[in-house]
Formats: C-alpha cells, sequence, structure tokens
C-alpha cells in the first residue's frame, strides 16, 4: 500500500493558520510526523485559501523539502495553472493530484504530464459529471488510461480514483466502487487504484469506523494507495493488520516492526 | 390519526405510516390534512437532524416515506396539483460551473422542499446562462449557488455578474454555501448572504419571501 499522508490542507483549521501565519515550525512538524507514522508521499494542498493558492504551495513546498528532503510530494489541486506555477520547485519525481475526464481539466494537464515525468491520480468524473453506476466508473477509467497512455505515460504511474461516494445517500455506494476497484484492477493491468476513503462515511457518526472498515474491503478489491492520515493509529492499525491478512507483508515484517515502535498498539493509551 | 402520523413519520416507520396513510383515506379523512401532518413529521426530522439525533440516511429516508405517503394520497385529490396551493414560494438551487458537487446542495434542495418552497433544481455544474434563464422562467425571487471547491468561488462571482448584465439582479435575492464559504467570500462574489447548513438556507429564504 502506498500511504499520500492527507494532513497538510488548508480546510483543516490549524493548517490554514500556520499557512496564513507562516509558522514554518508547525508545518515542517506536521510533515516530520506523517513521515514517521509511514506515509510515502505528503499530500500538500493549499486550495481554499483563495487567490493565494500558488503563493502558499510554493512556500510549503519549500520549506517541506527543507525539512524532509527525501520526501516525495503530492500536489493537490484541481488547477492545471496552479500545478504548473509550482510544478518547477519540487525536487523529486511529484504525485500530482488531479486529473478528472473533464475536458477542460484533462486538456489543461496534457502539456504538465508532457513535461514533467510524474505519478497522476486521475479522478474517474467527466463531463457528465460524478458518475452513477460502475460501468460508467470503468468507462471514464478505460478512457482515461488511454489518453493517458497516449500522451506516453506508463500504466504504472497512473493512479485511478474510482470517486467514493458517500453511503449515507445511497447504501449501495460503497458495493458500487468495491466492484469498480475490482474491474479497474483486473482490466487494466500495472494501473493502481488510490481513493480519500472518508468520503465513504460522508454524514454519518462516527466516521473513522466507517473508513477503516470500508478500507479492509477496498485492499481486498485492490485498492493498492490511499490518500489518508497516517497519524490515526487505528487506520494505520487496519491497514497495517489487513496488509497482513493479505499476504501484502512478507513473513509479518512490517507488522512486527510496526508493533515494536508502538505503530499498531490498540490499548488505550 | 393528526399525532399518530407526525408520531410514525418522526420516529421513521414507514409500514405503519403507510398503513396508516391507506385506512384514513379509506375512512374519508382529508386528504389535504394527510400530507400535512406527513410533512410536518417531516420537518421534525430535519429538526433532529439539526440537533444531531438522526443524521443523513434518516432524512433521506423520511423523504422516501412522504414520497409513498404522496402516491397513496394523490388518487384522492381532486384534479390539478391541491398540492401547489400550499408552496410558499420559488427558489432556485444548483452547483456553479465547474464544480460537480451535490451532497451540499441535494440537502438545501430536500430541506427547502420539505419546508414548503418550491424548489428548481438546475443540477451540478451549471453555466451562469442556465441560471439567468431560469430567473426568467419561473419567476424566482431567490437563487441559491451552491459550491464545495474554490474554483467556484470566481464562477459564483460570474454567475451572479450575468444574474447583474440581465438586469434580474434587483429582482432576486441570492445566497450561497458550500465547503469554505464566510463573509469574505460572500463580498467576493456580491452575494446577498451565505449559509452554513441547509436549515440556514431555510432561514434566509424566509427572511427573504416569508413562509
Amino acid at each position: 500500500m502506498l500511504i499520500v499522508g492527507e494532513r497538510i490542507n488548508t480546510s483543516r483549521k490549524r493548517i490554514n493558520e500556520a499557512i496564513a501565519n507562516r509558522d514554518m515550525a508547525y508545518i515542517q512538524a506536521e510533515v516530520r510526523s506523517q513521515l514517521d507514522s509511514g506515509a510515502d508521499l505528503i499530500d500538500v494542498n493549499a486550495g481554499s485559501r483563495h487567490r493565494s493558492e500558488v503563493d502558499d504551495l510554493l512556500w510549503l513546498i519549500e520549506i517541506i523539502q527543507e525539512t524532509a528532503p527525501h520526501a516525495r510530494l503530492c500536489i493537490d489541486s484541481p488547477s492545471p495553472e496552479s500545478l504548473k506555477a509550482v510544478l518547477g520547485k519540487v525536487k523529486h519525481r511529484p504525485m500530482l493530484n488531479s486529473t478528472t475526464g473533464e475536458t477542460a481539466r484533462f486538456e489543461g494537464m496534457v502539456p504538465i504530464i508532457q513535461r514533467r515525468d510524474c505519478d497522476l491520480v486521475a479522478l474517474c468524473i467527466d463531463d457528465r459529471g460524478i458518475p452513477k453506476n460502475e460501468n460508467q466508473v470503468l468507462e471514464n477509467a478505460a478512457r482515461l488510461i488511454s489518453d493517458l497512455e497516449a500522451l506516453g505515460m506508463k500504466r504504472e504511474s497512473i493512479y485511478i480514483d474510482p470517486v467514493i461516494q458517500s453511503v449515507s445517500t445511497n447504501t449501495k455506494a460503497g458495493l458500487m466502487t468495491l466492484a469498480a476497484i475490482e474491474r479497474v484492477r483486473r482490466e487494466f493491468e500495472g494501473v493502481n487504484v488510490i481513493c480519500g476513503l472518508s468520503n465513504i462515511s460522508f454524514g454519518l457518526p462516527e466516521r473513522t469506523l466507517l473508513n477503516r472498515a470500508f478500507l479492509t474491503l477496498a485492499m481486498k478489491s485492490g485498492l493498492n494507495s490511499a490518500i489518508v492520515d497516517p497519524l490515526d493509529k487505528k487506520l494505520m492499525g487496519t491497514l497495517r493488520a489487513t496488509a497482513v491478512l493479505l499476504d501484502q507483508d512478507r513473513w509479518c515484517q512490517a507488522y512486527t516492526a510496526a508493533f515494536r515502535e508502538g505503530k499498531v498498539n490498540q490499548r488505550p493509551e | 390519526m393528526s399525532k399518530e402520523l407526525v408520531n410514525l413519520m418522526v420516529d421513521l416507520k414507514e409500514q405503519e405510516a403507510l398503513d396508516l396513510t391507506t385506512k384514513s383515506l379509506e375512512q374519508g379523512v382529508d386528504p389535504v390534512d394527510i400530507l400535512a401532518y406527513a410533512r410536518k413529521g417531516v420537518g421534525l426530522v430535519g429538526e433532529k437532524f439539526a440537533n444531531g439525533v438522526y443524521f443523513i440516511p434518516d432524512l433521506v429516508f423520511a423523504g422516501e416515506i412522504l414520497k409513498g405517503i404522496n402516491k397513496l394520497v394523490e388518487p384522492y385529490l381532486g384534479s390539478g396539483k391541491e398540492d401547489d396551493r400550499k408552496r410558499l414560494g420559488k427558489v432556485i438551487i444548483g452547483t456553479v460551473d465547474g464544480d460537480i458537487h451535490d451532497i451540499g446542495k441535494d440537502m438545501v434542495v430536500f430541506t427547502l422542499d420539505m419546508n414548503g418552497y418550491e424548489v428548481f433544481d438546475l443540477g451540478i455544474n451549471v453555466p451562469k446562462e442556465k441560471f439567468v434563464e431560469a430567473i426568467k422562467e419561473t419567476g424566482s425571487k431567490v437563487v441559491g449557488l451552491s459550491g464545495f471547491l474554490t474554483l467556484a468561488f470566481d464562477a459564483m462571482k460570474e454567475t451572479i455578474g450575468a444574474i447583474q448584465e440581465a438586469e434580474l439582479r434587483d429582482s432576486v435575492k441570492i445566497m450561497i454555501g458550500g465547503g469554505q464559504i464566510d463573509e469574505q467570500i460572500m463580498t467576493y462574489t456580491g452575494a446577498d448572504a451565505y449559509g452554513l447548513d441547509a436549515m440556514e438556507a431555510v432561514q434566509l429564504t424566509k427572511g427573504w419571501i416569508g413562509g
């Protein structure tokens, strides 16, 4: 499982304040704790600070790379212009989050992909909007994959996001996503599937419980990357345990190491 | 019968509520009264939601039960929709151009509907021209613009600009809502008000066109 740490996001109040005040120490501590907890990439999202996204991203990228020179970044913006404006500052091979199959957004992304070797999150949305059923997810995935491959991108660099919808308005939403994940992985060998888990539980109480249950099911269906809060010990514990059960953790090495480091212990502290 | 139906709605007892409706209709209870009780129950479900006792699925379920009751009642209503006379006013709602988020928008549509307003839901990714057209066609006095992405702020501003250009700005009140909206964004877009949840949309609408 590839873990993208989601905490550096201006929709979180403390992060938003820290960015507004250019509080370098706070952000850098957030980055280090995510890496210590098992994040493979650090997601950087400054989208909710109106009109200052590019400046904020540039500052974030600089101070994150200063404190974690080896960390890979996932630059998170729906705007191709913003991505283009900051990409030059990213040292290691970036992940871009994200494009969709919507005509304008995809076309905006084309020159960026051509200029820089990167991983790319591709949301299964097209001009019709959010997919209404499993087949529509698959159609969108197929088109995105073939369009990206035509641009020279390798399948291994493509992270298909099936767009999880909340079970609170449609209790079939979970099954639909699980089936779609399974089919994307089977029908497009080599491609990755990623998702932001927490949408599944929108509008319900004790969301983390639903998120964890869904993570387990989604990993069984073939999810091999997730955008999560790596500081959520219960979620990360579930993830590591599930990896063992799915034979993704040889001789349980990651799991037992995480135990020794106090990372999967479930007893109250 | 009145209190019983309201209570069954509040407790989300689908089968019991439908059975009671059937029985009451057979006994000659005024179908308009039945609908009023059912709506009252849904309104109370909305209150429980606002108080954190109920959740989104409960709201959707209440809407489903109400639909079922409507179906049973319909044949007993005279020709023409008796229902319409109870509508308090018209509201246009849509997620602005470039944004496809619908959960928040749907909640606002649902809550306004439940509170007696006639809602014209334009859907998601709605071009500014469509809002202008809808105002002309429906004569609505209230427009709600929804958006979750920060990109939506510009689309909201442009939509309100288009409404102004069509010389309709003075005839409508415009409210905005979505993810990150605050006073500053409201001023930026040129809207009249913003709301943080679906009930605020109802309060704003009430303040503007009554009900």
